[in-house]
């Protein structure tokens, strides 16, 4: 019978060692036996290297993931356990290996203009060359672009109270000032205005020029 | 003998008698010196520079120490200890013209180390070192010291590396360089096959050694651990031997001149390729940074320990020291 390999020695640690240690283990292998590896190149060549690092990949699929460790620990004797423990942990890893679902991310709504508006390349002009943003501004441009305080809320994803505060501009009555900049972002790129983050500031500054806004760093 | 007056306002008979009334290390309860070998391979990566402070720190611990440059064609640990040339050195006791290795002791400035120059005409001295590097090593083992340290010279001759296999440790100085390391390896290779060569139970094997030593061998012997292997096929006992002898190669790695943390973890990749190709247990004792205060020290004529004692250097070297000693293990950030 063949004798089977000691995957600790693989990676130059002994079975008592910690999973921490493992990870420091194998990236310090693979360090070890890189290509331009200063301590090994003299040694080894690139082939010889491949083996090795291989082996290395061995080792730590087996001994970098708890569970499995244990089923080899068992299986070579290091520690003491049954033929079902084995099969449990191998079961168990089954799971834990099976490729995870991609995260499902929020759809962008797809929300269609209620009032159909037609185009006024005067105003277009306009929102184009816009030095700064006011509320009136932001409401010219909603109603232009044929969307209702709730439809842009939506589009948003924000609630519409707080587009009626931004538009009548009464920041207080967002939930917290310091979002003020990303919800005007967020708005200034659903209406399709340009420069987005230069006229949100301007929008800030005027605000706290009238005192109806704290100055602070992180707005 | 004439001339060995001391330096430093410290006479010899001075420093002789503190060395005797110094009791033995408590914990040590050795009766015979134990006997450290500093080697390198390659020239310029920090061999004096470690054996100097090395033997310094040991001796202000209070142990009873003697350092001897072996470097015979460039030796210069006296002036790493800041002792002026020394009219006698070893070669005096080559050519015979003392027989007691402690006449060529010369004080230092640290109470409890003394120290043995190397010789000045290397030519005629090398040979005939080789004839009496026994005599050297029973030699040594009779001297009043606890701790006796060795500085090898560069290079991988025959002769340094039987120094450094007949000592009872060896710290092999590395810098992270490729020209230090391949000679690193070079070193610890030739102290490998020279082991096992002058090895009189594996004598009948002598030919396989041979063959395998040889990097073209037609044996299939790509690394020094396969021969290991074969030799245990051929006579599980001589394997025995094999393996036996092989433990006794330890290495303590010490990475010297060390700039990023890339160089710190390099001694720990030597240890691990050294497991692995030789099938040896070299231990990674510390390493020492890249500090102005080396060349300024050298340039004092003195050690760094001395010199600079609340240096990052001094810290390292005594945190080195107690970790040969294996009085505090090794710290190494991750």
């Amino acid at each position: 019978m063949q004798k089977r390999k000691n995957l600790y020695l693989v990676l130059d640690l002994t079975q008592h060692c910690s999973q921490n240690d493992i990870l420091h283990a194998y990236n310090r292998a693979k360090t070890t036996y890189s290509r331009d590896s200063l301590a090994s190149y003299s040694l080894y060549d690139d082939n010889a290297k491949e083996g090795i690092l291989k082996e290395i990949e061995d080792a730590y699929f087996v001994l970098g993931d708890a569970r499995k460790r244990q089923a080899y620990d068992i299986a070579m004797g290091f520690v003491e356990g049954s033929s079902e423990q084995i099969q449990n942990n191998f079961a168990h890893d089954t799971h834990s290996f099976t490729k995870p679902e991609p995260k499902e991310y929020k759809k962008k709504l797809e929300i269609t203009p209620q009032i159909k508006v037609d185009k006024n390349p005067a105003f277009e002009e306009e929102i184009q060359n816009a030095k700064s943003l006011t509320g009136a501004f932001i409401r010219a441009i909603r109603i232009y672009r044929g969307y209702t305080e709730d439809q842009l809320a939506g589009l948003c994803q924000l609630k519409t109270d707080h587009i009626l505060a931004l538009e009548e501009e009464r920041p207080l009555n967002l939930h917290h000032p310091v979002y003020l900049r990303g919800h005007l972002i967020l708005i200034c790129e659903a209406l399709q205005i340009p420069r987005t983050a230069e006229l949100a500031k301007t929008y800030i500054v005027k605000l706290q020029q009238e005192d109806k806004l704290a100055r602070s760093k992180s707005l | 003998m004439e001339g060995l007056d001391s330096i430093f306002s410290v006479s010899k008979e001075e420093t002789l008698q503190k060395v005797q009334q110094q009791p033995y290390a408590k914990k040590d309860l050795r009766n015979w010196p134990r006997i450290w070998a500093v080697g390198g391979g390659k020239g310029g990566v920090g061999k004096s520079l470690i054996s100097a402070n090395f033997s310094w720190l040991l001796a202000q611990e209070g142990k009873r120490v003697l350092a001897i440059d072996l470097d015979l064609g460039g030796s210069n640990l006296h002036t790493c200890l800041g002792v002026n040339p020394p009219r006698y050195g070893l070669g005096d006791w080559i050519h015979r013209r003392t027989d007691n290795l402690f006449d060529l002791a010369t004080p230092t400035a640290q109470p409890g180390l003394m120290m043995i120059s190397g010789s000045s005409d290397p030519l005629s001295v090398t040979s005939q070192m080789e004839e009496r590097k026994k005599d050297l090593f029973s030699e040594l083992t009779n001297l009043p010291f606890d701790e006796i340290v060795l500085d090898l010279g560069a290079g991988s001759t025959a002769l340094t590396i039987d120094f450094f296999n007949c000592a009872d440790e060896g710290i092999l100085s590395i810098l992270p360089e490729p020209t230090s390391v391949e000679n690193a390896y070079r070193f610890i290779r030739m102290a490998y096959y020279r082991k096992l060569l002058l090895c009189p139970e594996l004598k009948n094997f002598m030919p396989v050694i041979e063959e395998g030593a040889d990097t073209k061998n037609t044996l299939g012997v790509r690394s020094p651990s396969d021969l290991k292997e074969i030799i245990s096929r051929l006579d599980p006992v001589a394997g025995e031997v094999f393996e036996r002898e092989l433990a006794k190669i330890k290495p303590n790695i010490v990475v010297n001149q060390v700039r990023t943390s890339q160089d710190i973890e390099i001694g720990k990749s030597i240890c691990g390729v050294c497991r692995r190709y030789f099938g040896i247990n070299a231990r990674y004792a510390g390493y020492i940074d890249y500090e102005n205060s080396v060349w300024k020290a050298v340039r004092m004529k003195r050690p760094a320990v001395a010199e600079f004692p609340r240096s990052i250097l001094a810290a390292r070297i005594s945190r080195l020291t107690k970790a040969l000693l294996g009085e505090e293990s090794a710290i190494f950030p991750r």
